[in-house]
């Protein structure tokens, strides 16, 4: 069986010696979209500040591709760990352009390779010609999609997404998503989503994970998923079962 | 909360409006000093003073800016991002060199490292090298370590809260903590680091005690030369001006810089990163390093003083200087939040702000020696005309009126602050049951605003026990406070003499500071 590209063995964190994340087993492989749904406080996002190595685990070990992250001796420091993150709110740099926000991890490369690289970027996920503006100047969407790109343009190893709808309407929330499943799969990339919306994880997750007082109490497929979670999402969505 | 304005009588308004006008008017006196006041000596004053006192001026200030941002910046940065030894002590200590005022700081530091201080001798006696920091350059460090706290209390609270995503978006992206501060911090920070900066300058331009001890030429110690040396007012006023002038370049600076200054509303604390090994050492060793120049020499050796060469009774000269400042401080304080009560009932009440009342409000940013002098051409004119019947020039009442001109924003500060928090409701349903505006004022704003008036007071009450160059132009003959009596101690080399009252203001000064730190701290939860 092939290895998973990222694995989390018995993870546990607290804060102020509250549980937040309680022994969390994970396996994400190559080019996996796995979403994790649950109820406000469930240690969601915190899992996901765990992977990212904002936040260091109590216990257990995560390792990306056999390279232990957290676990044993001096955890790799996040901005070491080659993983993308789109963060809750997005934080886009309010006093950098575009181009900047999105250039602003490629500051080893050559002006010229990196200029390149944001201007590919960007055509790529829609916003060719709006590099120059600042992140006040643009749409909720066009602003997710700079949070992608700034992300997706390091090409890491697995993208990791906060609730990264949250802020928008409906209508252009239903539109970005269907842009993360194309530049995900564009980019051949893996990916945690947390969500708290079912229609989005349904939409866009190979699997599904779902947690609950910082446990994750069940995983299945999005295929297993839609089918429970059928009559649930018709009542959200106010819609009569077919 | 002003719906109520149309029902209230214009009569109150309209006296404390001409009471905001009696404040202003030393200003009003210095702005319009061409048109009322001769100047015999403007044009030796304008050819030989201006120009190196200008230059000098800009020059400190230069110097005490950059230096003051090379200390504030770093500290900020280590104390609200990451975790190292001994960090809940530095993140108060770090404050502490607001309690001294800052001609205590520099005579210290002169009796340390002057030309015949006691670190120069052992120097110059043990490798032959003998320091000397009483130039210009050796004064803006002095001026830099003392009034720091100004630029890394802004900065500490906005790196603290209000960017903590962006900085981990930062980390993700790949930044070490050097480009984090530089690319993300220091941009987003900038307004907060430029309004310290602006206060900073102002407290440097404000300075007589540190710069005419160290010799430097300032336009503070040009205005001290005109009136005190050439006997010319109306040029000591003119300077005056040119001191205005630089202030509200300044102050058109720090607007200007906030320009285009996109924030965030990222409101989630920011979470320490640890430091480990030598990054926590040095991280700790910067901030000692900054601590012991900044507080522990200056209040090391005024203790050592004190306790080595004395035989432990306070001096009957400082302990009459003591009782001297509680006199003035405590009239001061009373005068001057009486005026901040009255300000607060407009506030409260009125339709719009006044032209005037802003006028008044302004005295904070007004060094105390244009206050001073505005306040002495003020008196001379009314002493002339006989008007008050008795001598104002060198009064106490004088002095009081000075000191509220100066430190009411320190009064009236608080209670607004107060009453914006207090709901408008409040005042809305005593109106209902029938009170006047006045009554509704006294009887539920008032009240509510006791603990504000009390805070306020006490800061009014520190400033004033602070202060030197009003206190030295203005104080009635032979009246010696704390601050009057370090600054004649120590200008005729008895610096071990000032040591008494240098101490007890330095105490004073310790509550307001350490009061400010414990308030900062429970916001930044």
């Amino acid at each position: 069986m092939k290895a998973p590209l990222l694995s989390l063995r018995s993870v546990h964190f607290a804060h102020d010696h509250i549980p937040v994340v309680r022994g969390v087993d994970l396996d994400l492989a190559s080019n996996e979209v796995l979403i994790i749904v649950g109820p406000s406080g469930c240690g969601k996002s915190t899992l996901l500040r765990l992977i990212a190595g904002l936040d260091l685990p109590e216990h257990g070990t995560i390792t990306l591709e056999n390279v232990v992250l957290s676990g044993h001796g001096d955890p790799v420091p996040p901005e070491e760990r080659n993983l993308g993150m789109v963060f809750q709110g997005l934080a886009l740099f309010p006093h950098l352009t575009v181009k900047d926000n999105v250039g602003f991890g490629l500051h080893r490369l050559p002006k010229s390779e990196r200029r390149e690289r944001v201007e590919d970027e960007l055509k790529a996920v829609g916003l060719a010609g709006l590099g120059h503006r600042f992140p006040h100047q643009l749409s909720g969407g066009q602003q997710q999609r700079v949070a992608i790109a700034r992300a997706m343009v390091l090409r890491p190893k697995v993208l990791l997404m906060d609730e990264p709808f949250s802020d928008l309407d409906a209508h252009t929330r239903r539109q970005v998503r269907g842009e993360v499943v194309r530049i995900l799969r564009e980019h051949g990339a893996a990916a945690i989503i947390v969500t708290h919306d079912r229609a989005d994880a349904l939409y866009m997750g190979d699997r599904i994970a779902e947690m609950d007082e910082g446990s994750i109490v069940r995983i299945a497929t999005a295929l297993v998923m839609r089918e429970e979670w059928a009559a649930v999402i018709a009542l959200e969505q106010d819609t009569p079962l077919a | 909360m002003r719906s109520f304005a149309a029902h209230i009588p214009r009569g109150p308004f309209l006296a404390i409006s001409a009471l905001a006008l009696l404040l202003a008017a030393p200003l009003i006196v210095v702005l319009t000093a061409p048109l009322h006041a001769p100047a015999p000596e403007w044009e030796h004053v304008q050819r030989a003073l201006l120009p190196h006192h200008l230059r000098e001026t800009i020059l400190l200030l230069f110097g005490v800016l950059s230096i003051a941002l090379v200390i504030a910046i770093p500290s900020a940065w280590l104390v609200a991002v990451h975790d190292f030894p001994l960090r809940g002590f530095f993140r108060w200590a770090l404050v502490i060199p607001l309690a001294l005022p800052t001609y205590i700081s520099a005579f210290t530091y002169a009796a340390l490292l002057g030309p015949t201080g006691s670190f120069s001798n052992s120097l110059a006696a043990s490798i032959g090298i003998r320091p000397d920091i009483m130039n210009l350059p050796g004064l803006s460090m002095v001026l830099a370590l003392v009034l720091f706290p100004y630029i890394y209390l802004p900065a500490r609270a906005a790196f603290s809260r209000g960017m903590a995503t962006q900085l981990d978006a930062a980390r993700m992206l790949g930044a070490g903590a050097q480009r984090r501060l530089v690319r993300v911090a220091m941009p987003l920070a900038r307004p907060a680091i430029a309004g310290g900066a602006l206060l900073l300058a102002m407290e440097t331009l404000n300075d007589f005690g540190a710069v005419k001890y160290f010799g430097i030429r300032t336009l503070t110690t040009g205005i001290f030369r005109s009136w005190g040396g050439l006997y010319d007012m109306g040029s000591a006023l003119r300077l005056s001006m040119v001191l205005l002038g630089l202030i509200a370049l300044l102050l058109w600076v720090e607007r200007r810089s906030r320009r285009g200054v996109r924030q965030t509303t990222d409101q989630a604390p920011m979470k320490p990163i640890p430091l480990k090994g030598a990054h926590a050492w040095l991280a700790t060793a910067w901030c000692l390093l900054v601590v012991a120049c900044a507080a522990g020499l200056p209040l090391g050796k005024i203790i050592s003083d004190v306790v080595l060469h004395s035989d432990g009774t306070v001096p009957g000269g400082v302990l009459k200087a003591f009782l001297n400042t509680l006199l003035v401080a405590g009239l001061a304080a009373s005068f001057t939040l009486a005026i901040a009560v009255l300000f607060a009932f407009r506030e409260r009440y009125a339709r719009r702000s006044d032209l005037v009342i802003r006028l008044a409000n302004m005295g904070y940013a007004i060094p105390g020696a244009v206050i001073a002098i505005g306040v002495m051409a003020l008196a001379g004119f009314l002493d002339r005309q006989h008007i008050m019947g008795t001598a104002l020039i060198g009064s106490l009442g004088m002095l009081t009126y000075a000191f509220s001109v100066r430190f009411l924003a320190v009064g009236t500060q608080p209670l607004y602050g107060n009453m914006r928090q207090q709901s408008p409701y409040l005042d809305e349903a005593a109106r209902m049951l029938g009170a006047s505006p006045w009554r509704a004022f006294s009887r539920i704003t008032l009240p509510l605003l006791k603990p504000a008036i009390g805070a306020a007071a006490m800061l009014v009450a520190i400033d004033v026990i602070k202060e030197l160059p009003l206190t030295l132009i203005l104080r009635p003959f032979d009246l010696h406070t704390l601050s009057t009596m370090t600054y004649e101690l120590a200008s005729i080399e008895q610096l071990r003499d000032s040591s008494w009252p240098a101490l007890l203001i330095v105490i004073c000064g310790l509550f307001p500071v350490l009061l400010l730190e414990r308030l900062l701290a429970r916001q930044s939860r």
